[in-house]
Order: C-alpha cells, then sequence, then structure tokens
C-alpha cells in the first residue's frame, strides 16, 4: 500500500474534514481533530454552532445544539483554532450561519480572523447577490470569501458567481440538506469542471473512499462532514464510557481515525 | 413592498433553495394577478371560508369601558377558526395551479397548520405539517384537527421544538424535493417572496374591515389593535388603513416578564437586527447572534423574530407597538367572553387587552377595531387549565382513566 502511494502519477485528492466547534464538548472536539490529523485529512472545516441551521441536516443539528448547550461561545473560537492548528492543519475554513457574523458585524468579523491562519469564511445562508459587503470585506485580505453553489445551477447564477472577486467555492453536489448518502455521477462532475479557475471544495454526502476518488482532478479536495458527525455521536454516545471521561475521548479518538483513515487511503488492494 | 421593506426582508437563503424560490417568485407574479387565479379565488372566499367576516359593534364592552366605540373584527369566524385560510387556501391553490402534488407547512399554534390541512384536502393535495415538539403538546386539539383532515403531522424536536424550528425543518423538507412540493409559509416572514405574498392574501381583512366601518360609522375609527406573532394577520388588517390617519397599534406577547425567555416582544428595544431564517429583521437574539428562547401563553405569537414590512414600519412609527402580559391576556380573554359571547383565541386577546387599557381614556365619539384574528376553541386546555386548574386536571384524570378503562374492555 505504502508503495502505491508513493506512484509519482498517484496523488490522492485532499479531503476536508468537518468538525463542530464544542462538540461532543471540549475534550471530545480535540480528541477528533488530532484523529482527523492522524489519520489523514489535511484540511479542516470548522463549524461556528448557530441555533437556527437552516442548511445543516439532522446530525449537524444536533451536534451544534449540543454544543451551545455545553456553553459554546464566540469568544471560545481563538481556542479552537490553537486546538486545530495544533492538530496539524494548515488549511482552515470557518464555516457558520449569516447571523453570527452580521451580529459581530461583517467586516469585524473578516478582520478578525484575518491574519489569525484562517484560509476561508463559509457562510451558505448568504446569497450570492444581497451578501452584506462581505466579498468585498474579504477582497483585500489574506482570508477569503468562499461561497456555496449547488450542481447544475440555473446559468444566471452561475454567471453570478463568476462575477465575485473569489478564488475558491464550496459545491454542493445535490439539492438537499447535509447529511444523506451522494452518487457522483458525470453531471455533477461536468459542472465541477465548468468551475474553471477556482478551486473547489466538493461536498454534500460524501462517505466513502469511492466517492472521493471520482471527484479526483474535478475538484481540489472532497468535503467531509456528517460522516464524521455520525462516527463521533456513536462514539460519544450516553450509555458508553460514561464516567471515564478519558476512555471517553479515547474511544472518539480512535473511531474518528480509522474513519479517517478509511477516507484517506486508498484501498487495498489497488 | 417587493423583495425590501427599508433595509428588512430579503432572501438570505443558501443557493439550494434559490431554484425553488426563483420558481415561485415567478408563479407570484405571472399566476395570482391571473383572471382565473382571482376569480377561483374569490369564488372561495366567499363559499369556502365564509367571507365577509363581520365588523361587530360591542355594545356592551363600550358601555362598560365607557370610552371609545369598539368594534370586532370577526375573522375568527372563518373557516378553520382564523385568519390563517386566507392566505392557506391562496398558497394550495397556487401550489395546485403550479402542478405541485404535495404541500408541506410549518405550524405553531396550529391555526395555520389546520387551514393549510384543509385548503389541501378541498384541493385535493396531499399535505404534511411540521410542528415543534412543545407546541405539539400544547395545542393537541388542532394536532387532532389537521389528522381529520388528512395531513400528517411531523412533530419536531431540534432547536426550542417551537415555531422557528417548525420553520427549520419545513425549509429543509422543501429542499430536499422542491420539484413536487410547495412550501406554504403561514405568516409574513421568511425570504422573498413570501412576506409579499402573504400580505397579499391577507390585505382582504383590512379591505373588508375599511368598508364596513365606513358604513357602519360614517368614518374611519382613530385606532386599530392587531396581535403581532410573525404579522400576517396585523398586516393584513393594517394595509388598507396605512395611507390613512388611523393609529394601527401592533401587539405583541409580554408573557410573564422581561428576562429573556419569559416573552416574545421584539419591537420593544430587546431585540436587534439580525438575518435568520431567510430574512432580515429584528430577532430576540445574544450578544453571539444565537435565537433567544422565547414564552407566550399563546403558541401563535411565540416566535423570536417578527416579519420585515412590521419591523420596518415599526422602526418608522407607522405602526406603534405594546406587548400584554399573559396574565392580562387571560382577563381580556374572559372579559370579551362575559360581556359579548365572543370567545378570543389567545393571540387575538393580546389586541383586546391592549384596547381595554387605552379605550376609558379615549374620546365616546371615537370608534376602534380590536381584531380577532382567531376564535378560542383551539386554546380549551391551556385557557381551561389556567382559569379552572384543579378541576380540570380532576377531568383529564377522570377522563384518562375512563379511556383506559374503555381499551381494557
Ligand atoms: C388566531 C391567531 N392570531 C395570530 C397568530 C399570530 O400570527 P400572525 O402574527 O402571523 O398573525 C396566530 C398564529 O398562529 C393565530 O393562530
Amino acid at each position: 500500500m505504502i508503495e502505491e502511494l508513493q506512484k509519482p502519477d498517484y496523488k490522492p485528492i485532499p479531503i476536508m474534514g468537518h468538525l463542530v466547534a464544542g462538540y461532543p464538548d471540549r475534550e471530545g472536539f480535540t480528541a477528533a481533530c488530532r484523529a482527523m490529523a492522524d489519520g489523514g485529512i489535511e484540511i479542516l472545516e470548522l463549524q461556528l454552532p448557530f441555533s437556527d441551521p437552516t442548511a445543516d441536516g439532522p446530525l449537524n443539528t444536533e451536534a451544534g445544539e449540543t454544543a451551545l448547550r455545553n456553553g459554546f461561545k464566540m469568544r471560545d473560537l481563538p481556542s479552537y483554532l490553537d486546538t486545530v492548528k495544533a492538530g496539524g492543519f494548515d488549511e482552515i475554513h470557518i464555516m457558520t450561519y449569516a447571523n453570527i457574523l452580521y451580529r459581530q458585524g461583517m467586516k469585524a468579523f473578516v478582520d478578525n480572523l484575518d491574519d489569525v491562519g484562517v484560509t476561508g469564511i463559509i457562510i451558505p445562508d448568504l446569497p450570492l447577490e444581497d451578501e452584506e459587503g462581505f466579498y468585498a470585506y474579504t477582497a483585500d485580505k489574506r482570508i477569503d470569501a468562499v461561497p456555496v453553489v449547488i450542481v447544475n445551477m440555473r446559468s444566471d447564477r452561475a454567471d453570478l458567481l463568476k462575477s465575485l472577486p473569489v478564488s475558491r467555492c464550496y459545491a454542493a453536489l445535490r439539492q438537499g440538506v447535509t447529511g444523506t448518502r451522494t452518487i457522483v455521477e458525470d453531471k455533477q462532475l461536468q459542472f465541477l469542471d465548468s468551475l474553471e479557475n477556482l478551486r473547489v471544495y466538493a461536498g454534500f454526502g460524501i462517505t466513502s473512499r469511492e466517492q472521493i476518488e471520482a471527484l479526483r482532478g474535478h475538484a481540489h479536495a472532497a468535503v467531509v462532514g456528517s460522516y464524521f458527525t455520525s462516527i463521533i455521536r456513536e462514539a460519544a454516545r450516553p450509555g458508553v464510557n460514561d464516567d471515564d471521561s478519558d476512555s471517553r475521548t479515547d474511544a472518539i479518538y480512535q473511531k474518528v481515525k480509522v474513519g479517517a483513515r478509511k477516507l484517506s487511503e486508498p484501498e487495498s488492494g489497488r | 413592498m417587493g423583495k425590501w421593506f427599508g433595509e428588512f426582508g430579503g432572501q438570505y437563503v443558501a443557493e439550494v433553495l434559490k431554484p425553488a424560490l426563483l420558481e415561485l417568485e415567478n408563479a407570484v407574479s405571472t399566476i395570482i394577478p391571473s383572471k382565473s387565479f382571482q376569480d377561483t379565488y374569490a369564488a372561495m372566499l366567499l363559499e369556502y371560508v365564509g367571507r365577509p367576516t363581520p365588523l361587530y359593534f360591542a355594545e356592551n364592552l363600550t358601555r362598560q369601558l365607557g370610552g371609545a366605540k369598539i368594534y370586532i373584527k370577526l375573522e375568527g369566524l372563518a373557516n378553520t377558526g382564523a385568519h390563517k385560510i386566507n392566505n392557506a387556501l391562496g398558497q394550495v391553490l397556487l401550489a395546485r395551479t403550479m402542478g405541485k402534488r404535495r404541500v408541506i407547512a410549518e405550524t405553531g399554534a396550529g391555526q395555520h397548520g389546520v387551514a393549510v390541512a384543509a385548503a389541501a384536502a378541498k384541493l385535493g393535495l396531499s399535505c404534511e405539517v411540521y410542528m415543534g415538539e412543545i407546541d405539539v403538546q400544547r395545542q393537541q386539539p388542532n394536532v387532532f384537527l389537521m389528522r381529520q383532515f388528512g395531513a400528517s403531522v411531523k412533530p419536531v424536536a431540534d432547536g426550542t421544538r417551537t415555531l422557528k424550528d417548525a420553520v427549520n425543518a419545513a425549509l429543509k423538507e422543501w429542499v430536499r424535493d422542491p420539484d413536487t412540493t410547495a412550501y406554504v409559509l403561514g405568516s409574513a416572514l421568511g425570504p422573498y417572496p413570501y412576506p409579499d405574498m402573504v400580505r397579499g392574501f391577507q390585505r382582504v381583512i383590512g379591505d373588508e374591515t375599511r368598508r364596513q366601518v365606513l358604513d357602519q360609522t360614517g368614518r374611519l375609527p382613530s385606532e386599530l389593535f392587531a396581535c403581532c406573532g410573525g404579522g400576517s394577520n396585523a398586516i393584513g388588517i393594517f394595509t388598507a388603513f396605512l395611507d390613512d390617519p388611523v393609529r394601527l397599534t401592533a401587539v405583541e406577547a409580554g408573557g410573564t416578564g422581561n428576562a429573556p425567555g419569559e416573552h416574545a416582544s421584539r419591537m420593544n428595544g430587546l431585540s436587534k437586527t439580525g438575518i435568520v431564517e431567510g430574512y432580515k429583521s429584528y430577532f430576540l437574539q445574544d450578544d453571539d447572534g444565537q435565537i433567544q428562547p422565547t414564552h407566550s401563553i399563546s403558541a401563535g405569537l411565540d416566535y423570536a423574530g417578527i416579519g420585515p414590512e412590521l419591523a420596518e414600519l415599526g422602526r418608522t412609527g407607522r405602526v406603534v407597538f405594546t406587548s400584554a402580559r399573559d396574565g392580562e391576556v387571560l382577563a381580556a380573554f374572559q372579559q370579551t367572553a362575559r360581556s359579548e359571547g365572543i370567545l378570543f383565541a389567545l393571540e387575538s386577546a393580546h389586541a383586546a387587552a391592549a384596547a381595554f387599557k387605552k379605550v376609558p381614556h379615549m374620546d365616546k365619539n371615537d370608534s376602534i377595531v380590536i381584531h380577532m384574528s382567531g376564535r378560542g376553541d383551539k386554546d380549551l386546555f391551556i385557557t381551561a387549565g389556567a382559569l379552572y386548574t384543579e378541576e380540570w386536571a380532576k377531568f383529564l384524570r377522570q377522563e384518562a382513566d375512563r379511556l383506559e378503562r374503555q381499551a381494557e374492555r
């Protein structure tokens, strides 16, 4: 397997793993983050919980709620970023909802995240138009706005995307919310190919190596979210290692790492 | 009018929802104005909803309070018991005309859910209603009614398990299958074109009221009172009067106090501008931008946001906002029942409570209109539980025993 990986023509597509800050709790988050890094995940998408997440599937909705119930506050963000960086991630994207930025002020939010090692900001409910100055504020910063688009969007919407001063985008591979399985087919790949000149992060319902392989050559990275939330949820389930937080944290670490490897390593026998 | 009301409104949704909203925008501007749609809708308002609803002179209350003459717009006499049917019927008819097979809706008090379920039954579409678990518990009679109309009720366990979470759940379901499904939103809020469309279907209330009050009194009233959750009944009755010298008062849920989680008053300085559930408006939220829990004795007003048009009308001062506490609302509910034989929905009783405070200080030559947006049958379990706690608890226990014994037999 190792030899396979080192073949010069084999370049696995990087994976952007998604974690909800504060989920399942502070220690569990740290364990999951380390496990992702150790399991071969190269990019981290850090979701800041919001009370009304209209684009999250049930798993991430519940994860965000749990984090808020456990007391997640925006002032904890620097400490979560430290954790992510300590895990070894050097490409980090922040994902959250418009109201979180709007409350701080769009500009202040962008300014605060510039120069702290965050690569991009992803806000699914901020449309390509009516974007509150988001793209202008980020245009002359090191931090990038990462608009969210959908496969086979109407051509006038695609043109809107092309008119924005952005260099990256997040492409949802199908309609619906996160958390259910997606089949990667030609029509999705053709759409991804049409996003020329953009670094494309493609996701929604990615749970297998096979899907990730299908994206190779068509996207810069594959985004994997609910898959990990589901693993963490299972490992942190009440009744499992309840009164032994060390072994609970350890279980999260082990399971997330195994889960990450399943996606990041080429299938054995390749 | 349109997408923006001052800085409020807009269409802040994920790209995945855009196609569905653009399709709806197109239908709103082409289908709704068409003669065939308007004729069909008008006929249904007449024969099915029972319009016009009466404007009733409340002689006894007027005498008791000794101030302005009190008129009540009896919107609660509309089929299914609240103003919600005007909008539900309009949107379900639109959905059918667009070729949709299924409608989904959110509901708080259950009145909108009942109205959509009835309209879907009448127009032959299948119907699913999303309802927060807490609302399912406190509005069982409406859950029962929705089922009788053939709708399936989906309890929502997310978040605060009330109206806003039901809106989120319905939006997510819509994104899953926008081709065959229409999302019928129940108040004058959410992303464009909903606030515009809902006001369009509800403004009939004010158009009627204006004609009726001129017929009956020969002049305009000095003030209108309407309760305000999302704002559909308020904007519905206010719209026809916006250019008149008539004071427009919207009454929010004062709940039990001013602390977060004790009320749903967004327009008294406790809320901040935000972008939530697809629109920009005032929302009760904390410093991080997390939406706060709300409380009201009436499920229909128990909501952290307010429709964008009312937010703007409140900001400019054209609509004046006040609130009524739970206790005042119950007292107003009893007073209208005893004095006039009219049972107000708890939501609408907020409007009555605010009016009753004001009327004694007004001139006898003035008249006011209270909007009874719904009738109070649906609230039996809340009002009886609050007013006759022990007796009601005993009755419920006996009923439960009786049903159990029956089941054993
Ligand atoms: C009778 C009645 N009035 C008022 C409302 C509040 O909604 P809105 O503010 O949209 O009229 C409701 C909501 O369920 C209701 O049932």
